[in-house]
């Protein structure tokens, strides 16, 4: 896969139908925030943990049908979990169907996982998808008010490279929590 | 390991093309096998070391693995002739956010020098609890220690006469409520809870009645400029849902009097929406 951190998330999910590491470093990505987004939405730490668990089954299960022309990786992933989230709501239950394809058992989950759980739901965990170029510039820019001279100079870049990357991390972050509200 | 790692390792094993374990690995066995060899005092690079072989193993885009300090148990042995030593550091180790085990007296009773042993896997966390505690040494665990410090154990603080002059960390101090006042032509309002336990500082902010095109950044301010906290995502600053940020700071925060939410938009900071004096009370 090369370096990870500079991979799309479609060129990931491509690379996932032959490559368990490809789909383990989408998975580190993603896991996290997509949490935050299951706990936003459900308030319950205990159903959040399930339903990441089912849709990232789901994902796992359904790679051959992701298809990049239709959309971005962190789209369809949201999709996945949006459809789960529906599921849940009318059924009261979770599904279990991609982790019973799958012979994944159900997690057993400690109070110290509700608590990493719940932890999610919180808008730094939002940046965690995004590759760390951005997110530093992010922080430097809007957190710390830098100017680009002085970001760029503290980062051996230079300052168009930096005002690029604050706002495609910016784009980014505000396409994900579109997506979120959306449901 | 923590429920991320777990459904991580059950999506690694149930992908049909699995080929390698793209899970965090404890510490390797060479590497504990080479301080034991060394026996003998054995500092904290030790563990730094084993940090990095750790890292290596993990996968490209792994973070070094976190140590979770509510699952790490830490046994004290007090083997200084001291009454009361190992409960004070336990209850110091407990502040700090460790789980505490066996807290007892240790099987030599004249030691001089203090030392953290681990149980294979646990040499940062031991590296961390050295750290806390002032203590240079940092051992792999030996069995007799093992027994008296129970099965449970994953670090064994064995105390000895050089910390019974150290007198351990105030108690925390109390949780202090702040509320937010909006900045002259902003609108807004909120509310913020902070809570310093050991170096971690624990704020919850509540934010109502923010723009929702916006993301607000939740900074601290003060003579040595901003300490970032987090961002408050757009669309989720309306409706006073808590936020929470952890982070670790410097051991003395006085320079830091201003707690700030600061609204981003188009790229760049967009001025201060709310602000609230940070009172010294919360300095402990």
């Amino acid at each position: 896969v090369g370096n990870v951190s500079d991979t799309s998330d479609e060129a990931l999910l491509l690379a996932a139908r032959r490559d368990a590491d490809a789909f383990a470093a989408f998975y580190r990505r993603h896991a996290r925030p997509l949490a935050g987004f299951l706990v936003r939405r459900t308030r319950d730490p205990e159903a959040a943990a399930d339903l990441l668990a089912e849709t990232f089954a789901a994902a796992l299960t359904g790679l051959d049908r992701f298809d990049p022309a239709r959309g971005d990786g962190a789209a369809w992933l949201y999709g996945i979990a949006h459809h789960q989230l529906a599921r849940w709501q009318r059924r009261g239950a979770v599904e279990r169907r991609a982790r019973r394809r799958l012979h994944m058992e159900r997690l057993e989950l400690s109070d110290t996982d509700l608590r990493a759980v719940e932890a999610c739901d919180d808008a730094t965990v939002a940046l965690e998808g995004l590759p760390p170029d951005q997110r530093a510039a992010i922080h430097a820019r809007v957190v710390q008010e830098q100017d680009y001279a002085a970001i760029a100079a503290a980062s051996g870049s230079t300052e168009p490279a930096v005002r690029q990357r604050v706002s495609r991390g910016l784009a980014a972050l505000r396409a994900r929590l579109t997506r979120e509200e959306q449901a | 390991m923590n429920v991320f790692d777990r459904l991580e390792a059950q999506l690694a094993d149930a992908h049909p093309h699995r080929s390698r374990r793209a899970l965090p690995r404890p510490a390797p066995r060479t590497v504990v096998a080479f301080a034991a060899a060394l026996a003998a005092v054995v500092v904290v690079a030790f563990a730094a070391l084993a940090g990095d072989s750790t890292t290596e193993h993990a996968g490209p885009a792994a973070p070094a693995p976190a140590v979770d300090r509510a699952e790490t148990t830490v046994a004290v042995l007090n083997s200084a002739r001291t009454p009361g030593l190992a409960r004070d550091a336990a209850t110091a180790l407990q502040r700090f956010g460790w789980k505490i085990g066996t807290v007892t007296n240790g099987p030599d009773q004249s030691l001089t020098t203090s030392c953290v042993d681990f149980v294979p896997g646990h040499s940062q966390a031991a590296s961390t609890i050295a750290r806390q505690l002032r203590i240079r040494n940092v051992l792999p665990v030996t069995k007799d220690l093992q027994v008296v410090a129970g099965p449970d154990a994953d670090v064994v603080v064995v105390l000895g006469r050089d910390q019974i002059a150290r007198g351990y960390a105030p108690p925390p101090a109390p949780a202090v409520e702040l509320t937010f006042r909006a900045v002259h032509g902003s609108h807004g309002s909120g509310t913020a809870r902070l809570e310093l336990r050991g170096t971690r500082l624990t704020v919850v902010v509540r934010l109502r009645g923010l723009s929702d095109r916006a993301i607000h950044a939740v900074r601290l301010r003060g003579a040595p400029g901003v300490a970032l906290f987090g961002l408050v995502a757009a669309g989720s600053a309306q409706h006073g849902e808590p936020h929470t940020f952890t982070t670790n700071i410097p051991a003395n925060l006085k320079p830091y009097d201003t707690l700030e939410v600061v609204r981003a938009r188009h790229g760049r900071p967009d001025g201060v929406v709310l602000t609230a004096r940070v009172p010294s009370s919360v300095l402990g």
